[in-house]
């Protein structure tokens, strides 16, 4: 029993790692029609700001390696996304393919490939103790912050002027233009937000696994990709479902798999997210957006 | 196919076969280290041509075709390493491929027939997603790929991969490799499926209402494109030596991609001239990243500088010229040899018919 109830949380804490991932590239996608390979860089960056930043308040390094990723994001978007903005998506997905390598190499290049080790809190690799389960506090935090962020990105995008304006954008941009919707903004901002949740994302996987690299983002874009994909390509609930699934279908295949084989994880859960696709290739929750109007 | 769209194809593939191969030989005009890069380079262009062979006539960006490299060259690699000190590298192999010992030329002819039954098997559920979700699906069978690499060490050597593979190719094979599928490609895209593929690029829907199978056109084109990017697995293996899981992940899949996007996404000539273009820009590359001598100056060399160089020349193509250098267009009959009115190519009807009698 108790194994059961470590298994749920770890499923919800990974869940809520991939939901991050996941809702940064979905939250550009749905407005841009782009699906962001840099993603992964900008929670390598926030990584390595957090390592780099040295001796400081907890609250400081949160503070930078936040501020470091939404500058990151917004200058990605400034000089790599806007000259492409209008072409269609396969220019796009390569653009963002070859910003991700250019970012991946200037981090070889300036920082040295060797992976870096780091500890963001003292206080997060502690447990509590309840009763016999042993609950690690940066699962607990993960999942909180995690739900605290939703909630509150769901209150930006219905209540606020730019979030309503961003949805407007993502269900239809020239006819939001021609409202008065002031593209730049809204994109940048959308860049903007998906430069936070890749920072709290970033500190959460720092946490974890104690260690920065410069591709330290690959794995984390290709689990959004996934999630994103599983959850239905332009929604943002999509997304979240699809990461919550795909971290509990982790977590559950790592506890039944037998041994031998419990390497092979990674491919029996790409294996799985491919079979639910042959019965809905277009994921789970569709929005009304993605269906094409002829 | 018939011989109609096979003669159509003739003439641009052998022009751009007749430039690899002058490629290739000014490029060899050099100290003997140059040509295990030339080797590579070769082969690279025939990777960017399989990759071309189903992104661009499909237009399904499908980042994942690696992963059928990473087949291909396993499988060249389990069946042409000796006999006797196969064993040692990979123990959990059935017996009859332990004691297998193949030739260069069958090996790779099988690895490009396992790599083409693997995509025929995994178009099923792949070919019926849209493009862009086909696209990101791929992205999961390169990840499965390298975790099965990885994991299953008693049968692809883990990690470390596979060593020892003879290198017995001389440039004559490899450009031979790289003329056959470059012919296969233009037969293919000439022929009526190959058509009927570049049109559903052009505008699916349109293609659907004429009666198109998408998916069907697009299986086909997945397949073809995943036996010759196994082919040029198999090869890779054989010039380096080596197999590894890296060597067939993000790296490569992105040299390929630039390749394919500075020449021109939607042409085997873009594809062709963009392999050429881009290993000799490579090169260049190469050098200065080892540390050159310019003048009195010596600039050092930093490691990483030749990958940051490839993605600005790639970033400055897509914002500057997308379509690549030769937008999308194929090498064309010059005007004086075509057959028919010189303006505009329609055929001339024959001179001595007698004219039709007005009704």
């Amino acid at each position: 029993m108790t194994t059961v109830i470590q298994n749920i949380i770890d499923a919800l804490a990974l869940g809520s790692l991939y939901a991050l991932f996941a809702l940064g590239v979905a939250l550009i996608f749905g407005i841009m029609r782009l699906v962001n390979f840099a993603h992964g860089e900008l929670i390598m960056v926030a990584a390595y700001t957090l390592v780099l930043v040295g001796d400081v308040p907890f609250v400081v390094k949160i503070g930078a390696a936040i501020l470091v990723a939404i500058i990151i994001a917004l200058i990605m978007e400034r000089v790599a996304m806007r000259p492409v903005r209008d072409s269609n998506p396969t220019t796009l997905l390569i653009t963002s393919f070859a910003v991700s390598y250019l970012l991946q190499n200037l981090a070889i290049l300036i920082l040295g490939s060797t992976p870096r080790s780091g500890q963001v809190s003292g206080a997060l690799s502690q447990s509590f103790q309840i009763g016999a389960v042993s609950v690690s506090k940066l699962n607990v935090v993960t999942v909180g912050v995690t739900l605290a962020l939703l909630a509150g990105l769901a209150l930006f995008l219905n209540r606020t002027a730019t979030g309503v304006q961003m949805r407007a954008a993502a269900e239809n941009f020239r006819m939001a233009r021609l409202l008065g919707v002031p593209a730049n903004r809204v994109i940048a901002t959308a860049f903007g937000i998906s430069g936070l949740l890749a920072a709290i994302a970033a500190i959460f996987l720092t946490a974890q696994t104690g260690t920065v690299s410069p591709t330290l983002g690959l794995t984390p874009v290709l689990f959004a990709f996934m999630a994103t994909v599983l959850g239905g390509l332009g929604s943002l609930s999509g997304a979240v479902v699809g990461g919550f699934l795909l971290g509990g279908a982790s977590v559950a295949l790592q506890a039944l798999l037998p041994v031998g084989i419990s390497g092979y994880r990674d491919a029996f859960l790409f294996g799985a997210v491919l079979l639910v696709l042959v019965l809905r290739p277009q994921g789970l929750i569709v929005p009304r957006t993605a269906v094409t109007r002829i | 196919m018939n011989l109609k769209s096979a003669a159509r194809a003739a003439g641009p593939a052998a022009a751009l076969c007749v430039l690899l191969i002058v490629a290739a030989q000014l490029a060899s005009i050099g100290p003997a280290s140059l040509d295990q890069t030339v080797l590579t380079n070769v082969v690279t262009l025939i990777l960017a041509v399989g990759v071309y062979a189903f992104v661009g006539t499909s237009g399904v960006v499908s980042l994942g075709q690696m992963s059928f490299m990473a087949v291909g060259g396993y499988t060249a690699g389990i069946l042409t390493i000796p006999a006797a000190v196969k064993p040692f590298q990979v123990p959990g192999l059935p017996d009859f491929l332990l004691h297998a010992e193949m030739g260069a030329m069958p090996a790779t002819l099988i690895a490009g027939l396992v790599a083409a039954a693997v995509a025929l098997v995994i178009s099923q559920p792949l070919m019926r997603m849209s493009g862009l979700t086909a696209g990101l699906a791929t992205v999961s069978l390169l990840l499965i790929v390298r975790v099965l690499a990885q994991s299953a060490d008693k049968v692809t050597g883990g990690s470390a991969g596979l060593s020892g593979i003879p290198a017995a190719l001389t440039l004559t094979d490899v450009l031979g490799w790289a003329v056959v599928t470059i012919v296969l490609v233009a037969v293919f895209q000439s022929t009526a499926m190959g058509l009927r593929l570049r049109s559903s690029r052009e505008d699916e829907v349109a293609a659907r209402s004429l009666g198109i199978s998408v998916i069907r056109e697009r299986t086909v084109g997945f397949v073809l494109s995943a036996f010759i990017v196994g082919v040029g697995g198999a090869l890779f293996v054989q010039v380096i030596g080596t197999a590894t899981p890296d060597s067939f992940y993000l790296s490569i899949t992105f040299l390929v991609i630039s390749m394919l996007v500075v020449g021109g996404i939607n042409s085997l000539a873009g594809a062709v001239l963009g392999a050429i273009a881009l290993s000799f820009v490579l090169e260049i590359l190469r050098r200065v990243e080892a540390g050159t001598d310019v003048g009195p100056l010596h600039i050092p060399g930093r490691p990483g500088l030749s990958a940051v160089g490839l993605a600005l020349c790639l970033l400055a193509t897509l914002a500057l010229r997308p379509d690549g250098i030769t937008r999308g267009r194929e090498l064309s009959m010059p005007a004086f040899l075509r057959r028919g009115d010189r303006r505009t190519g329609a055929p001339i009807p024959d001179q001595e018919a007698e004219p039709e009698p007005a009704r």
